[in-house]
């Protein structure tokens, strides 16, 4: 899993130009499924048809793909650009960050104007330095509209820890391809490798609207409060998976989130309920559509969830990936 | 003059009626067929047997207006803005009330009856009030009611050179470009919507996308354009006389990444002078329609407006005309395949 996930964090992915990361990512669905198509929004459809053949229900699982990410918006003579947020950034927050443009693989730094307090920092102060030494030089690299993203990788913190600034969500994105790759259900796999989630799950609305399935869950992370003087949170880092009660889109429906328990206890799974009011996921654009489907999820528990160093356990991300498949093993 | 028309009708989100009419009278002349929806779009279809792509065009009838909530005992109107509207510039400003355009001039304490903290800050809506000139509740119960709704009252005129000033650019300049496009036959199926609500939530766009299921949509704005004395580059999103502005990212929409180079590559070789909107705010509805059904490719296109959602606002009458060049452009190059979905 560890191979995986490096593997999915290394594209760079903002909301609306997923495509590097789509790419990791149909290469290594594509042994396993029997159709992988794309959408107008940036979404990846891989389907897996069921046992139970034509009459098979289909069941939707949601990863997205993306991260928040800084959006040019302007180049100025001396070839520093200007950047406005995609997703959920805060500008006091990114001074000396190292950033990576997503078309390019361009690099650069995040400079913030001098005589602003840091709490009064918005993005009108922010800039990005990418070593250009002109107007015309910062052109052949990053035009208006290009995207970056944090560009910290991947690091393992002691044995079973990992970290990395987009572990949200290609965790996600590693438990459905592994998924993927093991399971066997009498249902139809329609997994959604989902775009645009950070700017308000556009891509999961679509998606949604158009498998228009009998059941759907999201994969994603949740944050814990485990940490000193943390948020009052329900889950705990290498606890086993959340299983998703409530989260900032929706509520599931106990049926919902009882089947999912049920799953983990006959598989022996550990797992903690996720109440998570003030964490966003495709869950309520997914639960919305058309006359309604019947929505839950499971999430891996992680640390500093919003900053660029998100932590997660190992073993929580492996259990994820037994709960699901168990879960989806006896979906008939 | 269609500008004029268009920009000096009165059109509340809601009460698109009087715009409504006036678009009619331009499009069924043209248009194979013309019907409204439940909410109150006029669409016109052209062309409907050609071979597809299908392209939605759409542009906002509605304007930013002022709802009557409630007539005080001396006769003054309390209002609400229904839609953006920033309570700072109204003061002092005339408008038009309800179906029979009476005269008002929205009004305020006199500053010498200010406390002395009330006049460091600017005029909030509890401050505010419309002067139809009447002297009683009961005076000006004869004319208004409460539900009634108040506009801008901008006449349109040419100032400068190539530039214009009126109320509601935003967005009877995209009303007049897709009336002007309509005239020009494309072997497309091409369905013109003129929306209602876009000022209110976007309303209006996402049934007009559901119900004509386009291949690819298009919206024709006006635009946020802040090029004015002390604004750093990075503030201005567009700059008026710069050509149509093609959409980045908005607060409801990342535009769809190879149609928007497509629009500019477009321009770029028809000699059309085109710019990309430098800001990540605001919202059009693209932002219902590109999430309609199983997601529409589709993009936004702005004719950059100063002091937009004020009462007088001026465009440039080349960014106007050239945005007209560069859809029709873009329609030509669907047409012969040189964009696909």
């Amino acid at each position: 899993m560890k191979e995986l996930i490096r593997q999915l964090t290394i594209p760079s992915g903002p909301s609306g130009y997923e495509a590097p990361v789509k790419e990791v990512i149909h290469t290594l669905v594509q042994p396993y499924v029997d159709e992988v198509y794309d959408d107008a929004l940036g979404n990846l459809y891989a389907v897996k048809r069921g046992a139970s053949g034509p009459a098979a229900k289909t069941i939707l699982l949601a990863a997205h793909m993306d991260e928040p990410a800084l959006s040019v918006i302007d180049i100025d003579d001396q070839g520093f650009l200007r950047v406005a947020p995609l997703g959920p950034l805060r500008a006091s927050t990114l001074g000396g960050a190292r950033v990576i443009f997503a078309r390019t693989g361009r690099r650069g730094i995040v400079g913030a104007e001098h005589g602003v307090a840091q709490k009064d920092l918005d993005f009108s102060h922010l800039f990005v330095d990418i070593g250009a030494i002109s107007l015309d030089d910062a052109r052949e690299h990053v035009r208006i509209g290009d995207a970056a993203t944090f560009a910290y990788g991947f690091d393992e913190v002691g044995a079973d820890l990992i970290v990395g600034h987009a572990l949200d969500n290609r965790v996600g994105c590693a438990v459905l391809v592994e998924a993927l790759k093991r399971t066997h259900s009498g249902y139809t796999i329609a997994a959604v490798f989902s775009a645009q989630q950070e700017v308000g799950s556009r891509g999961a609305r679509v998606a949604g609207q158009r498998i228009h399935p009998d059941a759907a869950l999201v994969l994603d992370v949740s944050p814990v409060g485990d940490t000193p003087k943390s948020e009052r949170l329900a889950l705990t880092l290498g606890g086993g998976p959340g299983i998703k009660a409530l989260d900032a889109t929706m509520v599931v429906a106990p049926k919902v989130r009882d089947m999912i328990v049920d799953a983990a206890r006959l598989a022996d799974v550990p797992y903690q309920i996720e109440v998570s009011p003030r964490t966003a996921s495709d869950a309520g654009a997914l639960f919305l559509s058309r006359e309604g489907i019947p929505t839950g999820g499971i999430v891996v528990p992680a640390r500093y969830v919003g900053t660029p160093s998100q932590m997660v356990h190992l073993r929580d991300v492996e259990q994820t990936v037994t709960l699901l498949t168990a879960y989806l093993g006896q979906l008939q | 003059m269609l500008l004029k028309r268009l920009t000096e009708a009165s059109g509340p989100s809601g009460f698109e009626d009087e715009v409504r009419q006036i678009i009619y009278d331009e499009v069924r002349g043209v248009a194979d067929r013309v019907y409204t929806d439940a909410l109150g779009t006029l669409i016109a279809e052209t062309n409907m047997g050609a071979r597809e792509p299908k392209v939605l065009l759409t542009a906002h009838m509605d304007e930013v207006s002022l709802m009557i909530v409630a007539i005080e005992e001396q006769g003054l109107l309390r209002f609400r803005p229904n839609g953006g509207v920033d309570p700072r510039i109204l003061v002092a400003k005339p408008v038009r009330v309800g179906a029979e355009r009476l005269v008002g001039v929205i009004g305020s304490r006199a500053v010498h009856l200010q406390k002395p903290e009330e006049r460091e800050q600017p005029h909030s809506l509890e401050q505010l009030f419309i002067d139809i000139g009447a002297s009683s509740r009961m005076e000006a119960e004869k004319y208004v009611q409460p539900g009634d709704f108040a506009v801008f009252a901008t006449e349109y005129e040419e100032i400068g050179e190539r530039r214009a000033k009126a109320k509601s650019f935003d967005d009877r300049v995209g009303c007049a470009v897709l009336i002007e496009t309509m005239k020009k036959r494309f072997e497309l199926p091409v369905i013109y919507a003129f929306t209602v609500q876009e000022e209110t939530g976007l309303r209006g766009a996402g049934p007009v996308a559901y119900r004509t299921e386009p291949d690819i949509a298009i919206a024709i704005e006006g635009t946020v354009c802040f090029d004015v004395v002390e604004t750093p580059s990075h503030g201005q999103s567009t700059i008026q006389g710069g050509g149509p502005a093609v959409s980045v990212v908005d607060a409801r929409t990342i535009a769809h990444t190879a149609f928007r180079e497509h629009i500019v590559r477009v321009g770029e070789e028809q000699g059309i002078p085109v710019q990309l909107r430098r800001t990540v705010g605001g919202a059009n509805d693209v932002g219902a329609i590109h999430l309609t059904g199983s997601g529409i490719v589709s993009a936004a296109i702005s004719v950059p407006t100063r002091y937009i959602h004020a009462p007088a606002q001026i465009i440039s009458l080349d960014d106007y005309e050239n945005t007209i060049r560069l859809l029709e452009a873009v329609l030509r190059s669907i047409e012969q395949g040189g964009f696909s979905v």
